[in-house]
C-alpha cells in the first residue's frame, strides 16, 4: 500500500513537471502571438503612411 | 474539470477560421484592381502582414495539441488528488478558473477578429482592433504565467 502510495506520488510529480513545461510552452506562444500581432500594426501604420 | 478538450478544441477551429477571414480580408483588398495600383513598397508590406497572419495561424494550431495534453494531465492530477483524499486543495486546482477567464479571452479575440474582416477599408479600426486584441493576449499570458506560479508551488 505504501508502495502504491509512492509510486503513485511519484506519477503525480512526473505530471506536474509535464504540464508545467506545456503551460510555459503556452506561454511563449502566447508570447509570439503579441510579438506578431504587434508587426501587423506596425506594418499597417507604414500602409497608411 | 469543467471545460473539456473538445470545447477548446471547437474554440481554437473558430479563432484559425476567424484568422482565414483576415487573410482573406487582405487578399480581397489588395488582389483585387487596387492591387494592380498598389507601389512595390506597399506591396512587400502586406506581403509581411500574410506572413505574420500565417504564422499566428501555424502557433495556434501549436497551442490547440498542447492545450489538449495540459487538460488531460489536469484529469490524471485531479484523480491522484481523489487517490490520496488529502485535505489541502491542491495549488494546481485553480487552473479551471484560469482556463475560463482563458477561454473568455478566446472568445473576445474570435469576436475582435470577426470585426476585423468585416470593417472593410477602415485600417484605423483594423488597427484599433488588433491593440485589443494585444491586450486581451497579453491577459492571458499573464494568467498562464499565475498556473505556472500554482503549478510551481504544489511541486514544492
Amino acid at each position: 500500500m505504501t508502495d502504491n502510495k509512492q509510486n503513485s506520488r511519484k506519477n503525480r510529480s512526473k505530471i506536474e513537471k509535464v504540464l508545467n513545461g506545456d503551460v510555459t510552452k503556452l506561454v511563449d506562444l502566447q508570447k509570439d502571438i503579441i510579438k506578431r500581432l504587434e508587426k501587423i500594426i506596425f506594418e499597417l501604420n507604414n500602409l497608411s503612411v | 474539470m469543467e471545460i473539456t478538450g473538445s470545447v477548446l478544441t471547437a474554440l481554437f477551429v473558430g479563432l484559425v477560421w476567424a484568422l482565414i477571414k483576415v487573410v482573406e480580408f487582405f487578399v480581397s483588398k489588395y488582389k483585387t484592381k487596387e492591387y494592380a495600383s498598389l507601389d512595390p513598397e506597399h506591396i512587400k508590406i502586406i506581403t509581411r502582414i500574410y506572413d505574420e497572419t500565417n504564422a499566428i495561424r501555424s502557433n495556434l494550431f501549436k497551442q490547440e495539441n498542447i492545450l489538449r495534453e495540459v487538460f488531460e494531465h489536469s484529469k490524471d492530477l485531479y484523480e491522484m488528488h481523489n487517490v490520496f483524499n488529502e485535505d489541502h486543495v491542491p495549488a494546481w486546482y485553480v487552473s479551471p478558473d484560469l482556463i475560463r477567464i482563458t477561454r473568455e479571452n478566446n472568445i473576445k479575440f474570435i469576436d475582435m477578429l470577426k470585426k476585423i474582416g468585416e470593417v472593410g477599408n477602415d485600417q484605423d479600426v483594423i488597427v484599433s482592433k488588433m491593440s485589443e486584441l494585444i491586450t486581451s493576449q497579453k491577459l492571458m499570458t499573464e494568467r498562464l504565467g499565475d498556473l505556472i506560479f500554482a503549478l510551481n508551488k504544489n511541486s514544492r
